[in-house]
Order: C-alpha cells, then structure tokens, then sequence
C-alpha cells in the first residue's frame, strides 16, 4: 500500500468551539494509484490534504507511507509535493529557478540540476519562458510551473488542492487532461482535491466522496455513479431522481419498491434495505425512456411534462407526477423528430437494471 | 459549533493533553525548530522579563534578607515621590490628548482637506522621529528659558515657566505627535471619500458628516494612540530631566536620582514599579482591547473623488493651524542647528566652529562607540524581530501566545526600568555585564525587536502562507524557507525595522544612561550632560553632528535599497 491513512480526525480549537473538521477518516491509496477527494466547500478536503503534506497535525489517528509511521514528521521530511490552488509560486524566482528550488536544496551537482531542470519545463511545455517571473505568465502557465516544481521532486505522493480552479472552463478542461497524462506516465501516487465532480469523474482512479469531515463512499468513477450507497453520494455525483418508497421483497439479487403515493411497485436492481424499511430509488435522468411501447419487464409511471428544454443532442424534461412529485429525464433519439407539448402526458419508463435502491 | 456536543462526549480533557504531547512529538521531529523556539524564549526571559523580575526583588528585599512591600508604603507616603508618580500620570495624559489632537488635525488636514505644501506638512510631521527625544527640551529652554532667545532677549522676561508642566508636555508633544500622525493618517487615508459623499447625498452637513462618519470609524485609531502616547510620555526621561528637574518631578528621573544619586536601590526599584503599573496597563488595554476594534474593512477602491470634506473657511483655518505648528517646529530644530555655531547660547552668540572642534576632541570616543552599539544591534534586533514574526504568523507551537506577549512587552516597560533592571540583573556573574558593550547592545535589541516583529507580522500577514509551504514541501528546512522565501519577501519590512532600530538605537537615553560607563559611553548621554552643566551651545553640535551621522546613513541606504526597494514594489505575492 502506499499511504495509508488510519482513522486521521482533526479538531480545530478557537475560543471555546470546537470544529471537527476531518472526523476519522480512514483510506488506502495504492501506489501510483490517482486518488480523488471530492465534496462540498467546507467538508474537509484541504484539512486532510494538509495533514498528508504535514502542515496539520491530526488531533487523532496516524498516516503512513509505504509503511513507515510519518504522522509527526515535518513536511520537508516526507517527500510529499503539492499544487496549490493559489499555485503559490515564488514571485521572487523566475520559473527556472522555482522549478530548480527543491533540487538545489538537495545538493545535487549543477549538471544534473540544470538537466532535470530543463526536462521537466520541457514535459509541462514551458520551454521559452525560462526565465520569465511568475507575473508575467498567465493562470495556466503559472500552474504548470507549479506542476513542474512538484514534479521534478521525484516525490513519493503528489497532493493537489483544487490546481484548476482558477483556470477558465476551457483551460481547465485541457488542463485536466494533460494532469492525468503527466500523472499516468511518471506513476506518482497522487491525492487530488475538488469539489468540481465532473473533473472528479474524469481524472480519477478512485473518487472519495466526503461531507462535513467523513468519507460517504469511496469508489471508481463507474461505482460511485452506479451503485451510490445514500441519497448524499446519489445527489453529489450527476443528476438524480428519487422514488420514495417502502422496501418489499428480500434478495440480494433484486428487490421490490412499493410507493404507496404513486400506487405502484417497481422492481429495483438490488435489495439493500430490509423488508418493510423506507426506500429511495435512485433513477438518473438518461435511464428513462419516455415511449409508448408497454414492456412487462420495465418499471413505469405516468406524468404530465411540466417543461422541457431542447438541447440539440437531447431533451430535457421535466415531468410531474400524481403524487405532485417531480423527475428530471433526458431524451436523446427524438422518436418522432417533434418537440413535446407543455402539459402533454407521458409515459416514462426504466429498465430494473436501471432502479438501484438505498435507505430512504 | 456542529460537531461540540460530539467532542466533549469524547471526553475533552484528555484529548486536549494528548493533543500537547502529540504537537511536542511533532517538534521533535524538528530539532532546529524546537531549539530556536526554546532559545528565543530563553533570551526573551533572560533579557526582557527577568530584569523586571529582578527590580521587583530589589523592591521587595529588606535590608536583613526578609521580604516586605513596606517600601512601597513608604514611597507612597513620601509627598515628594507621590507628586512624582502623580506628576507622570498627568503629563503622560496631558500629553497624549494634545499629542493625538494635533496629530489628528495634520492626518485629517492632510487627508481631507486641498490645502498647499501638503508635502512640506507631511515632511514637518516626520522629521521628529529621526531626531533624540529629548532635543525639543533643550530647543525650549534655548529659545524660553532664563537666558532664553525669545522670553529674555525679545521680551526682556527672565521668568517664563519653561521649566514644569508645560513646558514638559510642549516638549513631548513636539517628539511624540509624529506617533500620532502616522497612525491615525493610515487611519484617516482609509476611510474612502465616498463615505462621505454619501452622506452628503444623504442630506448630512459637512460637519455632520466628519461627526457621524470619519469621526466614530477613526474612534479605535485615536484611542490606541492615546494609549501608546500615554505610555511613551511616561517613558520619557530625557525631557524631564532637562525641563522638571525638583520642581517637577517625575517618577522616571525620580527613579534615575534615587539610584545613581543616592544610591538608594530599594527605593528606586520600588519607583520603577510604579512607573511600571500604568504603562503595562496601558500596553494590555491596548493590545487586548482596543487592537481587537480596530479591524474595520473601509478601503473601498482608491476614488478619485474630489474633496470636498472642508469649506474654504475652515480649510484655511486647519491650514493655519497647521502651519503654525510646523513652523514652531521647525524653529524648534533651527535653534538647535543655531546654537551649535554660537560661542555660548544665550551669552554670545558670536559665529564659531569651536563646538564641532570640541565635540571632535572630547567626544569621539563617544561618537564611536554609539555607532558601533548601533551597528551591532540594529541587524541582530532587526533578524530577530523578522524570526519571531515568522514563528508567531506561521508556526504552531505550545506557548506561541506567550512569545508574543514576551516579545512586545519591552515596548510598554519604560526604559527606565528595563535600565535600572538591567544593572540589577547583570552584576553578578554568571551575567556580569555591567559596563561592558555587551550589555548596551543586548539592551537595544531586545528593546527595539517590537519594531521588527509588527513590521514583520505586517507584511507576512499579506504573503499567501502556500508560498512557503510550497518551500516545505519541495524538501526545504525551516532555515531555508525562512531565509530563502520568507525573507526575501518581507524585505522591505526588514529594511523599515532596521532604519526604525537604527534611529532608535542612535537616539536611546532612558535605559541606556544606567548602563553606560567609562569604557563604553553614547553620544546621547554627553548630549543631556553638557546640557546638564549648561553648555548648552556644545549640546547643540553634538545633537547636529548626531543627526547628520542618521540622515546620512538612512540615505545610504535608501541608495543601496533602491533596486531592492522598486523590487519589492511589484506584486511579489501579496496578496
Ligand atoms: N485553521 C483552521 N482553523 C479553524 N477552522 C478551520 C481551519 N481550517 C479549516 N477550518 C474549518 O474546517 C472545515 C473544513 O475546511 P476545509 O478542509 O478547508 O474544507 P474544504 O477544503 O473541503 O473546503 C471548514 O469548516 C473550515 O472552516
Ligand atoms: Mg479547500
């Protein structure tokens, strides 16, 4: 295993309140592994990325890093990099010699400073700009320098705090990219912070949902968005539909949800929640088909479409219910090559595979 | 607040204990770090709190070895030192309610007001820090005195009370209103213009508007400077000694007499108490109570909107006002430059350079050694102000409050005291120091780290903190960060708390006459002894060559800085 962190939980202490800012957070991070943290402002993320890098000790628990205990160790000790948000360049440093600082503190020979230098200014694409101050380079220019200087370290983990949100949307996504790119060719174990799940869902190896200091699921992209264990993780990643319910027959295979206010059962892929326990059904908004078509194998429910949006690839709609209830569905093969009328009835339908339960 | 109840469930008071054993574990990981916290405290207590200590001791020992605070019974029911001790109280506040006046009308005047010579206002409210606080005494008694230049040769009087009260209070005003003027203009230049516009377009007067307005947002500048006023009056000991003598005593020179006059150690230990009391109470209302107000956010963006605080009457009237006082100001330091070009002030004022050669002859020594004192402690305090608003911005570590009330305490102990501690503390081995240069220096260090520390803490506070932990996490130590990042970029911080040290150094009287000795002597020393024995004209020529020496190497080295300076012009990480 890589690092390790065992149960780390940080208490902030100011005046008498006490924040529990990271509350026994446990997780393994595979060597060369890209391990994402993502949540809303304010539940943590920075508070554990800094007590990886050292700048936060934890109130409680231990990190380790390929097995060794280095919970009380220095930062400068732990041959750990970060990327800042701020990128926090040295402004008194043109980028050759911010990149060059942590390789000249090594006492290193010249050469092979001034060689990895230049290679790795070569890698980020920075080659020309040498010997420009921080102020002169753009936002994007900025965070690859930031990017080289970590990486040059050779550091066992890379951590990274929200790199791209200071970058305008097209850079970022670019950005994004070629962070993944660099990450999968040097195979640095890396933590990743965001709150953007988007960007979450397409640079990780493994995403770490968390929310006012704990972990609400950890899993591939694929998993978190597949099998969300709550209604929190449902909701955070993508766009999702509940259907409340009452949870009927027990089998690990599939399961019945009984909604007695819309007079319906559905079948659902799983079965996590006990019989005669309350249920949510978590239906993202492309799983429903709005045909005519009747099909005993698939889950159905009437409604009345109260808008719609034509987004040229697709539809989106919004329907309500009888219940008074209201989903969100999207349409991407216009069946008849005709927009819906405001008030029309409309069937929508979704497959059992497509129904997945948790605990309502 | 989300998570209390869940805390304390956990059971608070041990976890809080585990917590300290957990930071000390994490400091030892750190061994450079651990010692040079543990030695910055060492020094703080040896050099700012245990003289205090030891001048309480000294009050509190008897004669026969037993301890008492009978001599503080006795101090009090002596009507000679009570006057003193009632004498300072006065003057500190007469003192401070003037000296913020006039400092609040040149920093609204200047701020608020289209008047001329704003430059030449601005340059008259300044020029009083790089002077010897004590020369606007000498300058009184030369221009009002017995043999004064305007009472006795203009007016024929010989009795103008110069000596006393006012003449006390004139004096200090005229050295401490710059303190005044430099707060509260930050204060006033940052209440933006379009605060007042609008309420002029409310409706509100021009006075109304400078009543509800920039008067109650400028209420925490003006008290905080009240106090510090307060506590640097009754700091003073340089004017008082010249100006009160016994008819006016006060407790600073009370203290100085009782000790070197007459050898009365208890006696002026236990007066340095009492001079003591107020200051530290002044210096913890002001930095726990009134610093904690003063965080008001009223920059708006830097307007060009035209001002129009003041009517033409009354711009004129501030404008007077101001040029009155600049020009006694400036008549006040002409007198000085005057004098030291006369044969003898107030006898015969006959054109000579005999001062200059006197001052050559007799004083070189201690021309000498009060540039090597200042050149030895100005880059230590200087360093050391900047390591320990490092550690105090950007460390966590067990007693970090306590180091920085340690570290700003000497700003409130008058020097006085710290001087009468010092020769109190290092007299004895191991720390047998009296009369030696390294008593003088330590003292000016220690005393003037203050000036480093809040410039520092300043000036990091703007420095995005990733910034060095991006140093830490690319494999630098604590040294490195510090002297490779941190440094470089509170440089300018580092150059203003050496210039300040440098003037404050060159100018120290109050503790600084205990410590001197015949080995090691200061220019301000002679300066107050020739006025002492009435030579007043060779006084003169050693405050002007003084003041020349400054001025010369702040120019210095504002000509060697000026590429660092424009440097650190640009945005340079501040946020
Ligand atoms: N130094 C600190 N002192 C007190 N509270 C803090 C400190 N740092 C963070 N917090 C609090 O801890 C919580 C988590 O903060 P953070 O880890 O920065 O969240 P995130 O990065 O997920 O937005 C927040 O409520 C924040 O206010
Ligand atoms: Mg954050």
């Amino acid at each position: 295993m890589g690092l390790v962190l065992e149960n780390i939980t940080k208490i902030f202490r100011s005046d008498g309140s006490d924040m529990r800012a990271v509350d026994h957070i446990a997780l393994e991070i595979p060597s060369g592994a890209l391990v994402t943290l993502l949540g809303p402002s304010g539940c943590g993320k920075t508070t554990t990325l800094r007590m990886i890098a050292g700048f936060e000790l934890p109130t409680e628990g231990s990190v380790r890093l390929e097995g060794e205990d280095i919970t009380f160790l220095p930062p400068n000790q732990r041959n750990i990099s970060m990327v800042f948000q701020s990128y926090a360049l040295f402004p008194h440093l043109s980028v050759e010699e911010n990149v060059a600082f942590g390789l000249k503190i090594k006492h290193i020979s010249r050469d092979t400073v001034r060689k990895e230098t230049r290679e790795m200014i070569d890698l980020v694409g920075l080659r020309g700009l040498e010997k420009r101050r921080p102020d002169q380079l753009s936002g994007g220019q900025q965070q690859r320098v930031a990017l080289a200087r970590s990486l040059v370290m050779k550091p066992k983990v890379l951590l990274f705090d929200e790199p791209l949100s200071n970058l305008d949307a097209k850079l970022r996504e670019s950005m994004r990219l070629e962070i993944r790119r660099i990450q999968q060719e040097t195979a640095i174990t890396s933590v990743y912070v965001t709150h953007d799940q988007v960007e979450a869902m397409s640079i990780s190896d493994l995403i770490v949902i968390m929310e006012k200091g704990k972990i609400m699921q950890k899993g591939s992209p694929f998993e978190v968005y597949i099998r969300p264990e709550n209604a929190f993780v449902a909701d955070f990643i993508g766009k999702v539909n509940f259907i409340e319910g009452v949870a009927d027959k027990q089998d690990p295979e599939s399961g019945i949800v009984v909604s007695s206010s819309l007079k319906k059962s559905f079948n659902c892929r799983n079965a996590l929640v006990e019989k005669g326990r309350p249920a949510r059904i978590v239906v993202r908004p492309e799983a429903f088909s709005l045909s005519n078509a009747r099909n005993e194998e698939l889950n159905s429910i009437a409604g009345t479409v109260l808008s719609y949006s034509f987004l040229g690839s697709h539809l989106e709609y919004i329907v309500k219910l009888p219940d008074g209830s209201v989903i969100n569905a999207l349409e991407y093969n216009l069946s008849e090559r005709q927009l819906p009328r405001v008030g029309e009835e409309k069937r929508l339908f979704f497959s059992k595979e497509n129904a997945w339960t948790i605990p309502g | 607040m989300f998570f209390k109840g869940h805390t304390l469930a956990d059971g608070g008071a041990p976890l809080r204990s585990n917590e300290l054993f957990r930071s000390l574990k994490a400091l030892t990981k750190e061994p450079f770090l651990l010692l040079l916290i543990i030695g910055i405290f060492f020094l703080l207590f040896l050099f700012s709190l245990y003289p205090l200590i030891k001048v309480a001791m000294v009050s509190f020992e008897r004669t026969d070895g037993t301890l008492g605070l009978d001599v503080y019974q006795q101090t009090l029911s002596n009507s000679y030192l009570r006057q003193g001790f009632y004498n300072s109280l006065l003057v500190a506040s007469l003192t401070a309610i003037f000296g913020v006046a006039i400092g609040y009308l040149f920093a609204y005047t200047l701020n608020r007001a289209d008047i001329p010579l704003k430059r030449f206002f601005r340059f008259v409210a300044l020029m009083p820090v790089v002077f010897p606080p004590f020369i606007g005494a000498m300058s009184l008694i030369m221009l009002f005195g017995f043999n004064g230049m305007i009472t006795a040769k203009i007016f024929g009087i010989r009795d103008f009370p110069v000596y006393g009260l006012w003449g006390l209070m004139m004096a200090q005003m005229i050295c401490f209103f710059p303190v005044a003027f430099i707060t509260l203009d930050g204060v006033i230049s940052t209440i933006s213009p379009t605060l007042e516009d609008a309420a002029f377009n409310l409706g509100a007067s021009r006075w109304q508007a400078f009543r509800k307005v920039i008067l109650p947002v400028s209420i925490p500048g003006i008290a905080s400077t009240l106090l510090v006023l307060f506590i640097e009056s009754l700091a003073d000991f340089g004017n008082p000694l010249i100006l009160a003598g016994s008819r006016f005593p006060v407790l600073s020179v009370q203290a100085y007499l009782e000790i070197t006059g007459m050898y009365n150690l208890r006696t002026g230990a236990a007066l340095a108490v009492w001079l003591l009391l107020p200051s530290i109470l002044a210096f913890l209302a002001q930095k726990y109570w009134v610093s904690r107000k003063r965080y008001i956010t009223l920059t708006g963006k830097p307007t060009t909107s035209v001002i129009k605080s003041v009517n033409r009457p009354v711009k004129w009237c501030l404008f007077s006002l101001c040029l009155l006082i600049s020009l006694f100001i400036l008549l006040i330091y002409a007198t000085i430059i005057w004098g030291s070009f006369t044969q003898a002030w107030g006898m015969s004022n006959r054109f000579t350079l005999e001062n200059f050669k006197y001052v050559f002859d007799v004083g070189w020594e201690s021309i000498k050694d009060t540039l090597v004192i200042a050149f030895t402690s100005t880059p230590l305090s200087a360093l050391l102000g900047m390591t320990i608003a490092f550690l105090i911005v950007r460390k966590r570590f067990p007693g970090k409050g306590a180091m920085d009330f340690l570290s700003l305490l000497s700003f409130a102990v008058p020097g006085t005291v710290i001087g009468i501690g010092y020769i109190f503390a290092f007299n004895t081995p191991p720390f047998l120091l009296t009369g030696t240069l390294a008593i003088l220096v330590l003292n000016f260090v220690f005393r003037y780290i203050p000036v480093g520390i809040q410039s520092g803490i300043a000036l990091l506070n703007q420095v995005d903190p990733a910034i060095e932990e991006a140093a830490f996490t690319l494999g630098a130590n604590n040294r490195t960060v510090f002297s490779r990042v941190t440094l470089p970029l509170i440089i300018p911080a580092f150059f203003s708390a050496l210039v300040f040290s440098f003037v404050r150094a060159m100018t120290a009287i109050s503790a600084a006459i205990f410590l001197v000795s015949a080995k090691w002597n200061l220019m301000t020393v002679q300066i107050l002894s020739q006025t002492d024995s009435g030579r007043l004209s060779e006084a003169c020529a050693y405050s002007v060559i003084l003041i020349t020496i400054i001025l010369f190497f702040m120019m210095l080295l504002k000509l060697l800085l000026r590429n660092k300076i424009s440097l650190s012009n640009q945005n340079y990480g501040v946020r």
